[in-house]
């Protein structure tokens, strides 16, 4: 009998804790999100049901699920910031959330997280929002399969679509991010992964790292943004298997890297980019397995750059593939494939028997005069660039890959 | 008579001619096509941007006071005599001279390099930007180390 008590003790006490769900819609018990949120207890679960919101700034200080089910329109009438998450261990999911208000002085976003920890954002959509998701001060938080999408009309007026400012331990997965400044955006934020993102059509960067140490970013698409990614002020990040693509424009780079230290850049596709890579000093970076295919230059390594390994990589139709601007060469090249080596294989070993020199004569002139371009493929320009393969004057004598591959890598 | 009139008339189009060849003002930030001159980035924030013009009339361009500060820094000779310019904070077409201009910093600014300076015409309007983003007044001085 004591036992039965206990049990039925004990089964009463837990009833007390579990979560309530609570609607929200037209004909259902609330009939706004600030009602519901009003009335609830921490980890309740509040779904809100298809219609139209327009209730302002709604502001999260419960730990709360907020589900929205078929997409539920959150509209901030281009006035107000639509969602501000404040409290921790919340899930917003489901909503489409669009018109946020735009102003500099504390940059609105659609959905912004303020100082707290496991938050998760799945599953949205974010329409013409001045910043799509913002998270400051966090840690802990999941960005999971969202659309972010802005319509960049007055230049000034467009934010970030993911913008991360001093947080830890995030994970950006899934997302999809057009017509923004930057598609992702991270600022002091350290341990994090961005994986499985597709950035494509932003103004200025597809993806803009700055002074954000031990993140990663792997098998991410970024295409045809204002100028590529860029990664700055940074070390120990490592960028796997993304693909980086048609990013055209004088100024424009697949990956831009600036000040970059003690990093990877392994299994990554450069395609149709002004240049593939762009390194200003960079130092201890390992480039491995990478396809530079069909770029104009498929690398431009500034003479601040020392330290680098350029390890087995494709270079594949390159107008040029690697560029420089000074004489002094503290990186190495080494089992590369370059489809412009004109060397043998007596031996048989699939590596060529003399070393190549990737850097032509005619980049060297083109990087200190750009104008010379206009004597690109005359048959001068041929000349001189046979000749100095034959006796280099003009460039770096040991600028050279000592193993260059006979075949591609399939990489 | 007819000979030296055109003569007079080729010569002063001449001389306006080559006068036009001197830049006396610098040119306008072109917001997100124009890239920084010290780190590359596209100047996409023009309130924070800053010129240095040079005596030779050439114009660089910069996201952010400290890059304008690191580039002259860097490049003395080439930069000697030259005029500095950063944008007004309230009106980013309008050039101030930085020795006129009144500053206030804070991390709430969030500049481009993380300079978080902000420039202003005026005492009374940089009063209510520096209780607005919780910033500190400082002066030309100071950030010109």
């Amino acid at each position: 009998m004591k036992r039965l008590i206990a049990i039925l003790l004990l089964t009463s006490t837990t009833c007390f804790l579990y979560a309530k769900t609570h609607e929200v819609g037209k004909d259902k018990v609330y009939k706004s999100i600030k009602s519901a949120l009003a009335k609830i207890h921490n980890g309740d679960t509040i779904n809100v049901y298809e219609g139209i919101y327009k209730e302002g700034n709604i502001i999260i200080d419960k730990e709360v699920a907020l589900i929205g089910i078929n997409f539920p329109i959150l509209d901030g009438q281009k006035k107000y910031e639509i969602l501000s998450v404040k409290s921790a261990n919340t899930l917003i999911s489901g909503f489409r959330v669009q018109h946020s208000g735009y102003s500099t002085l504390d940059d609105p976003g659609g959905i912004k997280v303020y100082n707290t920890k496991n938050v998760s954002i799945c599953n949205n959509i974010l329409d013409d929002n001045f910043f799509g998701i913002y998270l400051q001060y966090c840690s802990n938080c999941i960005v999971k399969n969202n659309s972010i999408i802005s319509y960049g009309i007055e230049e000034q007026k467009i934010g970030n679509g993911i913008h991360c400012w001093k947080s830890d331990s995030l994970q950006i997965i899934g997302n999809k991010v057009s017509g923004h400044r930057d598609g992702i955006y991270f600022e002091f934020v350290t341990n994090s992964v961005i994986w499985r993102n597709i950035s494509d059509g932003n103004i200025r960067y597809g993806l803009h790292f700055m002074f954000s140490n031990n993140d990663s970013y792997i098998s991410n698409i970024f295409r045809n943004n204002g100028a590529g990614v860029a990664v700055m002020f940074t070390n120990k990040v490592k960028m796997f298997n993304n693909i980086f693509e048609e990013n055209w424009g004088d100024a424009a780079y697949g990956l831009f890297l600036k000040e970059i230290s003690d990093s990877f850049i392994f299994g990554n596709k450069f395609i149709r980019n002004t240049s593939g890579i762009h390194m200003e000093g960079t130092s201890r970076i390992k480039v491995e397995r990478n396809i530079f295919e069909s770029n104009g230059w498929g690398m431009k390594i500034q003479a601040s750059c020392m330290d680098n390994e350029i390890v087995s990589n494709n270079f594949i139709g390159n107008t040029f593939d690697i560029s420089t601007n000074g004489s002094l060469v503290l990186n190495t090249f080494n089992g590369n494939y370059w489809d412009k080596y004109e060397g043998y294989d007596l031996d048989k070993d699939k590596i060529g028997d003399i070393p190549y020199h990737p850097l032509s004569l005619f980049s060297v002139i083109v990087e200190n005069n750009p104008p010379a371009m206009l004597l690109f493929r005359s048959f001068m320009v041929t000349l001189l660039d046979k000749s100095e393969k034959i006796m280099p004057s003009l460039t770096p004598d040991n600028f050279i890959d000592n193993t260059p591959l006979m075949h591609s890598l399939k990489l | 008579m007819i000979k030296k009139n055109t003569s007079i008339f080729i010569l002063i189009v001449l001389f306006f001619s080559f006068c036009s060849c001197e830049q006396t003002k610098p040119d306008a930030i072109k917001i997100n096509s124009d890239n920084c001159d010290n780190c590359g980035m596209t100047i996409s924030n023009a309130r924070f941007a800053a010129i240095l013009f040079t005596k030779k009339g050439r114009t660089y361009k910069f996201d952010d006071i400290t890059c304008l500060l690191d580039y002259r820094n860097d490049n003395r000779e080439k930069t000697v005599g030259a005029a500095l310019y950063v944008s007004n904070f309230l009106n980013d077409k309008q050039l101030l001279p930085v020795e006129t201009a009144i500053y206030i910093k804070g991390d709430n600014l969030k500049s481009p390099m993380g300079g978080n300076i902000a420039a202003f015409e005026n005492k009374k309007s940089a009063d209510t930007c520096k209780v607005d983003f919780a910033a500190e007044f400082t002066d030309w001085n100071t950030i010109n180390k």
